[in-house]
């Protein structure tokens, strides 16, 4: 029984080979189950939007460590969530739809009241659903690891995404093998450290007969209309970091008018905010970071363009430079 | 043997040695000239030409001389040669191998300060958080890169709240607008938002 084990074995080996070397991309989606990467993203996709679950998260970044329970409920407009943290400041964060509030304690940060204002969904917005095929094959890699894992009790397959350059992160998910649930994510640098680390503890899914939470209310706040007095210009780029594009060009009142770019190469999103110089109030002028998310602040004119994103620091710092505002008359 | 005698002896010694340098007189010639010297004169002359010719050959730039031309050395020779000469000055100045010890040393130590592996014992990061409370502990301070990318900075500090709240306001807009096709966006939200809370930590700055 062993002999034909290992012809086999070197017989799939070779195919193996001979197709990472045709499609270095895609080689292991094809060759290592009847599922490609594609698919298992695909499904991740439709997981996460049309099914409630319940969970337990442990987030690791360097040294801090947290626990969060997260309920997700299906609903219009992107479902509701709850979200708050086990250990640490309590804290709690509630989303319905458009609207999203973060309490403390109990109490509600007053800046999370300004997103009421915003615009909410961008349309054109395309994740892992929309031109995944086409755009991000070709800015990253994917790879479906042959070896297989184990999460929150669930058999799992590893899949690998690995950037082509330096301007964006790469990650290693764990989807669950039979559903495609993202069980958990390693956030990788571009030496192919893990900067950042989420999984699942436990996690149940519910179907619609079985789910009886309630989403939650978050209060709707006033809407101010308020005409624009300042007219933020609009803003070009010279040259992007490859694959990157702008999908959303909006403006929101956080309070005063700011103009929000939003650029992303399909996986990785970068945010560029433009807003008027005020005076006496300060400003971020160069560069910071929490955690794996950074940003970048330059003030250009009467304006102050702050890029912020889960990122590289370069890429901030390349998509601010080579910004130009244009003023219309 | 007299002093006149030896003074003789001597200029023919000169002589001799200056036509022996210059190829008029082989070695058997000279050997011949010095034998046909008889008596003590004679051993005074032979040992006193030999010890001129010692003298002059040591003294005289005789390199010209083609039999005494150095044959040219192989270039390992060469090199070891000069190696070993230079090693020798080196050697020789106690203050120059302290000098160049301390410089391997501080070489050293910068390249694997700059260079050297970015991964961190753990717990260290959380001690220099401790002790230097405006240092990042992933800030690059002894890495040219940081953890994540190009910048070259000694220090991360904590931005002014008002910048601190900004950002929270930006990066939540951001987190927003990408809503549930940014995976797990809003639980890694929750995790960092720290300075809403007025805790100095999160957002780190490097102006």
């Amino acid at each position: 029984m062993a002999a034909p084990s290992l012809i086999m074995r070197a017989r799939a080996g070779c195919v193996l080979i001979t197709l990472l070397a045709c499609f270095p991309g895609t080689a292991f989606a094809s060759t290592t189950s009847g599922r490609t990467v594609e698919a298992y993203l695909l499904r991740m996709q439709k997981m996460l939007f049309t099914v409630n679950y319940r969970g337990i998260i442990v987030f690791q970044h360097n040294t801090m460590l947290k626990a969060i329970a997260i309920t997700h409920g299906e609903a219009p407009f992107g479902g509701w969530e709850r979200i708050s943290t086990l250990n640490g400041p309590p804290r709690e964060l509630v989303k319905n739809g458009h609207r999203l509030e973060l309490l403390f304690e109990g109490h509600p940060v007053r800046l999370m009241h300004v997103l009421a204002h915003y615009t909410g969904l961008p349309e054109n917005w395309v994740g892992f659903s929309g031109h995944f095929s086409h755009t991000l094959l070709r800015e990253y890699r994917f790879f479906l690891l042959p070896k297989r894992g184990r999460v929150a009790d669930h058999a799992a397959r590893i899949i690998l995404i690995r950037p082509d350059d330096r301007f964006r992160y790469g990650y290693r998910l764990w989807l669950d093998a039979r559903n495609g649930f993202p069980l958990r994510s390693d956030l990788l640098n571009d030496r192919g450290q893990v900067i950042e680390q989420m999984m699942f503890v436990t996690v149940h899914w519910y179907g619609r007969q079985q789910w009886h939470a309630r989403p939650p209310t978050v209060p709707r706040v006033a809407a101010r209309a308020r005409r624009l007095a300042v007219v933020i210009p609009e803003c070009r780029f010279v040259r992007l970091p490859r694959g990157f594009r702008i999908v959303e060009d909006t403006t929101a009142l956080v309070p005063g008018p700011v103009r929000h770019i939003l650029l992303s190469d399909g996986l990785a999103s970068v945010s560029v905010f433009i807003h008027p110089i005020r005076p006496k109030t300060p400003t971020l002028v160069g560069m910071a970071r929490m955690g794996p998310v950074t940003a970048f602040g330059k003030k250009i004119g009467p304006f102050s363009l702050v890029a912020i994103g889960e990122v590289p620091p370069r890429t901030v710092r390349w998509i601010i430079d080579q910004a130009r505002l244009v003023t219309r008359p | 043997m007299g002093t006149g005698k030896s003074d003789e002896n001597s200029l023919l010694g000169i002589e001799m040695v200056s036509v022996f340098l210059d190829g008029e007189l082989d070695e058997e010639g000279c050997e011949r000239l010095l034998a046909s010297a008889h008596g003590d004169a004679g051993v005074g002359l032979r040992l006193s030409c030999y010890g001129l010719i010692r003298e002059v050959i040591r003294d005289h730039d005789w390199r010209h001389v083609p039999r005494f031309a150095p044959r040219p050395a192989a270039w390992h020779q060469n090199l070891w040669g000069s190696f070993g000469r230079s090693w020798h000055a080196f050697a020789s100045r106690p203050a120059l191998v302290w000098a160049g010890a301390c410089g391997l040393l501080a070489c050293t130590l910068v390249a694997v300060l700059l260079l050297g592996p970015v991964r961190e014992p753990p717990g260290v990061g959380a001690l220099r958080d401790h002790v230097f409370p405006g240092l990042s502990a992933h800030a690059g301070l002894n890495r040219p890169e940081g953890r994540y990318g190009e910048v070259r900075s000694v220090s991360w500090n904590t931005p002014s709240s008002v910048v601190r709240q900004q950002l929270e306001t930006y990066w939540m807009l951001h987190a927003a607008s990408l809503s549930g096709s940014q995976m797990m966006g809003y639980p890694r939200m929750a995790a960092y938002n720290y300075s809403v809370a007025g805790r100095k930590q999160g957002w780190r700055h490097h102006p």
